[in-house]
């Protein structure tokens, strides 16, 4: 399911005296597959932009479709209203979407419960069977053993095991894209590298597409293939993360650090040291050694 | 004098359950900065809820700048002397304008009319967050209002400042922000700051790392010291910052005079240095 987007622009309380332009003619296609990054200062627009591949703001102008969904404003006027609900909903089963601190959303009694609701949601009178089946296989992707967690209160477990939890009770609808705002935001260091490391594993087993929203360059560098960056509402580029962070003027300007291995190459190369990496750390450090070693008289 | 001295503090949430807090003691002087790193779940938050006596203890006694809390009284002294900043700022505002949020916590105390202007005014100085004071503190970007959360508990001229993942939810800019703020705080007004942190990269510039482990303080030591016990690390889920990480790389990889990086600037230095010195 590719993603794409033209013109697409976003008004928070529009026709009101307070109408802002949060997002304004961005264009842009995610393809099925990607693991793609979007980042951006707070008040960037990426959050009203993620939240239009779920149709939690609605399209007011240009135009979006999510593989064969066209969210298009046309598309729910007059006859076309009905029709376009009903597509709400595959809409919302295929683009699975965890918000910020997740674990905030758990309400249920039991693990069990939480993780069910997710499915019941979006299959219709499923059997008892039907459902534990799509429990236990959601909670084993999320890499919680299922007997040992599905009678606790979610509650009652640790901060990055309820994070599993609420992730959980998305991927128990099999959506084929997977948005994730900040998903590591919170989570201590060990939990943050055992999160990534999931996102792969889904990546490369169950979800096409995943589209995470990060603050951490350095991450961003490490994990996405593309990445968009997002400033004062508008798209400025898209890339990966390699052609973006070579250009650390435009970074700064945006209100938002380049990597440490970004750092390091532009301070050298002040120095005459000229190395080229795509700033993922092993290749950073083959490129210094490669550099020391040309040197070495 | 000690700011904080607590003494085989044990606490639970439920009396049934393992405690949360078990057999910990902790010095911290006045004026510095100590930085709490551990696990989620390890105990940190509930050691500053503890302090600042939003906790009693099961047993133990906390002391703070010479009291202990045993009466109400007591307490409401300790209040007025520690301030703490929670994680999201959004629930920390209670007033709809930046000045009169910040007013809140003086008048709530009971400080008179004329010295609550002036401790405004220090407030908003202090944390640069004058140029917006009369605007609608629901505007402001997550840096701004984590400042104006700040300014709120300075207003009260707290001797120590507890932040609990004040910085987590702020991007980058944001996150520096605040922290050169409090740093200032820490070294101008000698204010003692304890903060609690999930990033490696807050806590190199801290003077002491205490790190948490099921509720235990593992161990207690300079930034230094606690990066380079490879085993502690591990066993409390800590990583080291990204700096030290390519340092290490770097290290096993024939580059030498790496020994002393803790952050992205003296990992350049280092580097430079190595090239200039390697043929001589």
């Amino acid at each position: 399911m590719d993603i794409i987007c033209n013109g697409l622009g976003f008004q928070y309380s529009k026709k009101t005296e307070f109408a802002k332009y949060a997002l304004k003619d961005v264009s842009l296609t995610i393809k099925s597959g990607e693991f793609f990054g979007i980042i951006g200062h707070t008040g960037s627009g990426k959050s009203t932009f993620i939240r239009h591949l779920n149709a939690l703001c609605e399209v007011q102008e240009g135009s979006l479709s999510v593989g064969e969904i066209d969210l298009s404003p046309e598309k729910k006027k007059g006859k076309k209203k009905k029709e376009y609900k009903k597509r709400l909903k595959d809409l919302r089963k295929s683009v699975g979407m965890v918000f910020q601190y997740p674990e905030q959303q758990l309400f249920a009694e039991t693990v069990f419960e939480d993780v069910a609701f997710g499915y019941k949601n979006f299959n219709e009178k499923p059997s008892a069977e039907e459902v534990e089946a799509a429990v236990k296989g959601a909670l084993s992707l999320v890499g919680l053993d299922y007997n040992l967690v599905k009678d606790k209160s979610p509650f009652d477990l640790s901060g990055g095991q309820k994070r599993r939890v609420a992730i959980a009770g998305v991927l128990v609808a099999k959506p084929s894209i997977l948005v994730l705002d900040e998903p590591c935001a919170g989570l201590d260091p060990a939990g943050k590298t055992e999160l990534w490391a999931l996102l792969h594993h889904l990546h490369k087993t169950t979800v096409e597409t995943i589209i995470v929203v990060s603050h951490d360059m350095n991450d961003v560098a490490k994990h996405c293939t593309r990445v968009a960056m997002f400033s004062d509402g508008t798209l400025k580029r898209v890339a990966t993360p390699s052609e973006l962070f070579d250009d650390t003027i435009l970074i700064e300007e945006s209100g938002l650090e380049v990597p440490v291995t970004a750092f390091i190459k532009n301070e050298l190369l002040k120095n005459g040291l000229e190395i080229k990496t795509d700033y993922t750390d092993d290749n950073f450090v083959e490129q210094i050694v490669n550099l020391y070693k040309s040197r070495q008289v | 004098m000690d700011a904080i001295k607590i003494e085989n503090l044990t606490f639970s949430y439920d009396q049934a359950e393992k405690p949360v807090l078990d057999n910990l003691s902790l010095t911290v002087k006045s004026g510095e900065f100590l930085a709490v790193v551990g696990r989620n779940a390890s105990g940190k938050s509930t050691l500053a809820r503890l302090i600042t006596g939003l906790l009693t203890p099961n047993e133990g006694t906390i002391e703070v700048l010479g009291i202990v809390a045993k009466k109400p009284k007591e307490l409401f002294e300790i209040r007025k002397k520690v301030g703490i900043v929670f994680q999201n700022p959004d629930n920390q505002m209670v007033a709809s304008i930046v000045e009169d949020d910040v007013a809140f916590g003086p008048e709530n105390i009971g400080v008179r009319r004329e010295e609550i202007g002036e401790r405004i005014e220090f407030a908003l100085n202090a944390t640069g967050v004058k140029p917006f004071r009369t605007s609608m503190a629901s505007k402001l970007s997550g840096g701004q209002k984590q400042r104006v959360a700040i300014a709120g508990v300075l207003a009260i001229k707290p001797q120590i400042l507890i932040l609990d993942e004040s910085t987590s939810m702020l991007d980058p800019r944001g996150r520096d922000e605040v922290m050169s703020v409090v740093k200032e705080l820490n070294k101008k007004e000698g204010m003692t700051v304890i903060a609690i942190t999930h990033y490696m990269d807050e806590v190199t510039e801290c003077d002491r790392v205490a790190v948490m482990i099921e509720g235990k303080i593992q161990r207690i030591a300079t930034p230094e010291e606690i990066f380079s016990d490879e085993e502690l690390l591990f066993r409390a889920g800590l990583e080291k910052p990204n700096a030290m990480k390519l340092a290490d790389k770097l290290k096993k990889r024939g580059i030498k005079g790496l020994d002393g990086v803790t952050d992205k600037e003296s990992l350049y230095k280092a580097l430079l240095e190595a090239f200039n010195k390697q043929n001589q």
